[in-house]
C-alpha cells in the first residue's frame, strides 16, 4: 500500500511539473512560431490575439487601441519580432485585419500668389535664385500628382493682377521665363505700396478645403509715399491677428512660413518709402496657407523643403484645441536610481527609488514625433518643451538605425531630478515664435546699404509673425501642441 | 508565476534589477513582458529537481536500511549542484548579446547570482519538505533523514 502511495506521489509531481511547463506560453515565442510558418492567416492571428488577451491588460498600447485588441498592432508585433529574430516573412503575409475603406478625399488646387509690388522687381531682374526656387517648387508640386489636382498661378498686390488656371508644364516654364519687372509693370495694380494685412486677407479669403494657397513675397511692409511704416507696424500685426483669427473660427487653418534668400538687384524701399539701390542677397518668404491636413500632407511630401537652393528657416502654426497625447516607451538604459515598469515600457513607473549616493533619479523615454506637423528639428530643442519644474529635460534625436528597440521612434528624452516625488509627469511641446524670426527682424532699415547686418533682415517681420501667433494661440494653454504623460509612483 | 520569488532575490541583492526584468520576460524589443518568462522556468526547474531528488532518496531508491541523519546533507549537496547547473542552462544562453533586451545590462556575475538563488531556494524547499514528518514516514529507511533535529 505504502509503495503504491510513493509511486503515486512521484508521478503526480511529474505530471504537475509538465502541466506547469506547458502553461508557460509567451507572446514573443508564439509570434516567432507563427512567423516560422511563413504565412499568418486570419485563424492564426485570432489564436495569437487570444494569447495576447490572456497575457496582457487592456490598457497595453502595444496591442490595444481604445481598450480593444488591435489586429494591425498584433500583426506589426509579429512582423517586427520575426524580423529581429531572423525569421523571414513578408509583411503582406500577416493578416492585419480587414482593410479599412477610406473615403476618397478631393485633392486641393495649389494656388501660387506672387506679390508683384515694386519692391519685388529686384528679385526677378535677370536670372535669380528667386526664379529658380519658384520653378523648382512648381516642379515639385506638379510631379507630386497625388498631392494636388492642379496649379493656378496669380500675381497679386492690392488686387489680383494676373491669373492662369490649371497650369501645365509648358505654362510653368513660360510663367518663369516671363517673371520679370516688365511683366509686373504690365499687369498693373497698385505696385507702390505693400499692405501685408490686405494681401494676406485676399489669400485667406480664397483658402478652403479645395484650395491651398502659397503667397510669395518679401513681406516688407510699405505703406506708400510720405508715410512712415514703423508707426503702422502694430496695426498691421493686429490686423493680421484679426484676419487669421476670424478664419480660424470657421476653418481648421494651418500655415507654414518658409524663409529663403535670393540675389537681389534693384530698388529697396525703406521704412520711409525711400528707394535705395542694392545689389545683395536678401531674404524672401513663402507662406503656405491651407487646412491642417493639407499643410501636413504637403510638408511630409517635402515639396517646400526640397526647393532648389534650400530653405533657410521654417515655422508652422496650426489650431490645436488640446495637446495631442503621444505614446512613450521608457527604457532601462541610462537610468539613475531604480524603478519598475509593471505595465511594460509604454506604461507608468512604479517603485521609483533615487540613486543611493546622489539621491538622483532619471530615465530615458522614446517618443515618435514623425507624424506631427512640425519639422523633427523642432522637437530637438528643449526650449520648445515645458514640463514639471522638479525635472531637468535633455533631448537627443534618434538616428536611423537597425536597433529594433528604438524603431518607430524619433526622439529620446531624458528626465532627471534630485527631488523624486510621486507625481503625474507631463511633458508638453509648445509653439513659440522661433529665434530666427527675432534675428531676421529689422526695425530700422534706413541705413541698409551701409549696414551689412541689415541686408539679411526683413523690416517688421516680427510684427507679422506675432500677429499670426496671437491669432492661433489666443490663450497660453492653447500653445501646447503635444503631450506625454507618465505617472511616477514611489 | 514566480516573479515574486525572484523579487525576494533582488531584496537580498542576489539578483540585480536588470536581471529581474529579464527573468520576468522583458522582450527583445524592450517593450514589455512579452518574452520568455525565465522566472517561471527557473522556479519550475528548482522545484522539479528538488522534488524528484527527494523522491528518489526517500521513496524510489530508499536503500540501504537505517540511513544516518547526515545523508540529508549529501543529497542536499547533490540537489544543489544539479539546481545550479540546470539554472545556468536555462538562463545562461539567454543573456548573450542579441538574445535579450539590450537595455538590460546583464553580466556573468548576475547569472551566477540567479543560479545561486535557485540553489538557496532548492535547499529551502528541501528543508521544508523533509521537515514534514508525515511525508517522511512514507519512506521506509529515511524516516529520520531531515535537516531539522528530530527525536
Amino acid at each position: 500500500m505504502i509503495r503504491k502511495i510513493k509511486y503515486l506521489f512521484f508521478w503526480v509531481t511529474l505530471i504537475n511539473i509538465t502541466l506547469l511547463l506547458s502553461s508557460c506560453e509567451n507572446i514573443q515565442d508564439r509570434a516567432m512560431e507563427l512567423g516560422n510558418n511563413g504565412k499568418v492567416g486570419k485563424m492564426q492571428i485570432a489564436d495569437f490575439l487570444r494569447v495576447v488577451s490572456d497575457k496582457t491588460s487592456a490598457d497595453d498600447p502595444t496591442f490595444f487601441t481604445n481598450n480593444k485588441l488591435d489586429t494591425a498592432k498584433a500583426a506589426a508585433f509579429i512582423y517586427s519580432i520575426c524580423k529581429d529574430a531572423g525569421v523571414k516573412i513578408n509583411k503582406d503575409d500577416i493578416y492585419a485585419g480587414a482593410a479599412r475603406s477610406r473615403g476618397s478625399v478631393a485633392k486641393p488646387s495649389f494656388n501660387v500668389y506672387i506679390e508683384d509690388s515694386e519692391s519685388m522687381d529686384a528679385y526677378v531682374k535677370g536670372n535669380t535664385r528667386f526664379k529658380d526656387a519658384i520653378y523648382s517648387l512648381l516642379g515639385n508640386v506638379i510631379t507630386a500628382d497625388t498631392l494636388t489636382q492642379g496649379i493656378n498661378l496669380y500675381y497679386i498686390n492690392n488686387q489680383i493682377t494676373f491669373s492662369r488656371q490649371k497650369a501645365d508644364a509648358n505654362t510653368l516654364l513660360q510663367f518663369i521665363q516671363n517673371l520679370d519687372p516688365a511683366t509686373f509693370r504690365t499687369n498693373g495694380g497698385n505696385r507702390s505700396s505693400s499692405d501685408m494685412r490686405h494681401l494676406l486677407q485676399q489669400v485667406l479669403d480664397s483658402t478652403d478645403d479645395r484650395h491651398v494657397n502659397l503667397l510669395v513675397s518679401d513681406f516688407v511692409f510699405s505703406p506708400g509715399k510720405g508715410q512712415n511704416a514703423i508707426a503702422s507696424l502694430q496695426q498691421q500685426s493686429t490686423g493680421i491677428k484679426i484676419a487669421f483669427g476670424q478664419k480660424i473660427e470657421k476653418f481648421d487653418l494651418a500655415i507654414e512660413v518658409v524663409q529663403l534668400h535670393s540675389n537681389f538687384s534693384g530698388k529697396y524701399f525703406d521704412e520711409n518709402d525711400k528707394p535705395i539701390v542694392l545689389s545683395a542677397d536678401r531674404p524672401y518668404y513663402m507662406w503656405l496657407i491651407g487646412s491642417k491636413e493639407q499643410i501636413n500632407s504637403i510638408r511630409k511630401n517635402g515639396v517646400l523643403n526640397n526647393i532648389k537652393g534650400g530653405v533657410d528657416n521654417t515655422l508652422v502654426f496650426y489650431k490645436q484645441t488640446s495637446p495631442l497625447l503621444h505614446g512613450h516607451k521608457i527604457t532601462f538604459s541610462h537610468k539613475t536610481g531604480d524603478f519598475e515598469l509593471p505595465d511594460g515600457a509604454s506604461g507608468n513607473i512604479n517603485v521609483a527609488k533615487p540613486n543611493d549616493v546622489y539621491n538622483s533619479f532619471g530615465f530615458d523615454f522614446l517618443v515618435d514625433y514623425s507624424k506631427d506637423i512640425e519639422d523633427l528639428s523642432f522637437f530637438d530643442d528643449t526650449n520648445n518643451y515645458s514640463h514639471d519644474g522638479n525635472y531637468k529635460l535633455t533631448i537627443s534625436r534618434l538616428k536611423d538605425s537597425t536597433d529594433p528597440a528604438s524603431s518607430g521612434f524619433t526622439h529620446c528624452l531624458h528626465l532627471s531630478t534630485n527631488n523624486l516625488q510621486q507625481q503625474e509627469l507631463h511633458v508638453f511641446t509648445q509653439s513659440k515664435i522661433p529665434k530666427w524670426v527675432v534675428v531676421s527682424n529689422s526695425l530700422d532699415d534706413r541705413n541698409i546699404k551701409n549696414e551689412p547686418s541689415q541686408m539679411g533682415r526683413t523690416f517688421g517681420l516680427q510684427y507679422l509673425i506675432e500677429g499670426l501667433y496671437d491669432a492661433f494661440y489666443v490663450s497660453h494653454h492653447q500653445d501646447k501642441l503635444t503631450e506625454v504623460e507618465i505617472s511616477i509612483k514611489k | 508565476m514566480f516573479d515574486w520569488l525572484y523579487s525576494i532575490g533582488k531584496t537580498f541583492r542576489l539578483i540585480t534589477s536588470n536581471m529581474l526584468n529579464h527573468l520576468k520576460g522583458y522582450d527583445i524589443h524592450c517593450s514589455g513582458y512579452y518574452g520568455t518568462p525565465y522566472a517561471t522556468y527557473l522556479g519550475i526547474t528548482f522545484i522539479a529537481i528538488t522534488l524528484v531528488g527527494l523522491a528518489l532518496q526517500y521513496f524510489i531508491i530508499d536503500i540501504p536500511p537505517k540511513r544516518p541523519t547526515g545523508t540529508w546533507w549529501l543529497i542536499a549537496l547533490i540537489i544543489a549542484l544539479i539546481n545550479f547547473i540546470a539554472a545556468y542552462c536555462v538562463i545562461g544562453s539567454s543573456t548573450a548579446p542579441g538574445h535579450h533586451c539590450k537595455d538590460l545590462s546583464i553580466t556573468t556575475l548576475d547569472v551566477i547570482g540567479v543560479c545561486f538563488f535557485n540553489v538557496v531556494c532548492g535547499l529551502f524547499l528541501a528543508m521544508v519538505i523533509t521537515g514534514l514528518p508525515w511525508l517522511r514516514r512514507l519512506s521506509t529507511n529515511n524516516v529520520f533523514t531531515t535537516f531539522f533535529k528530530n527525536n
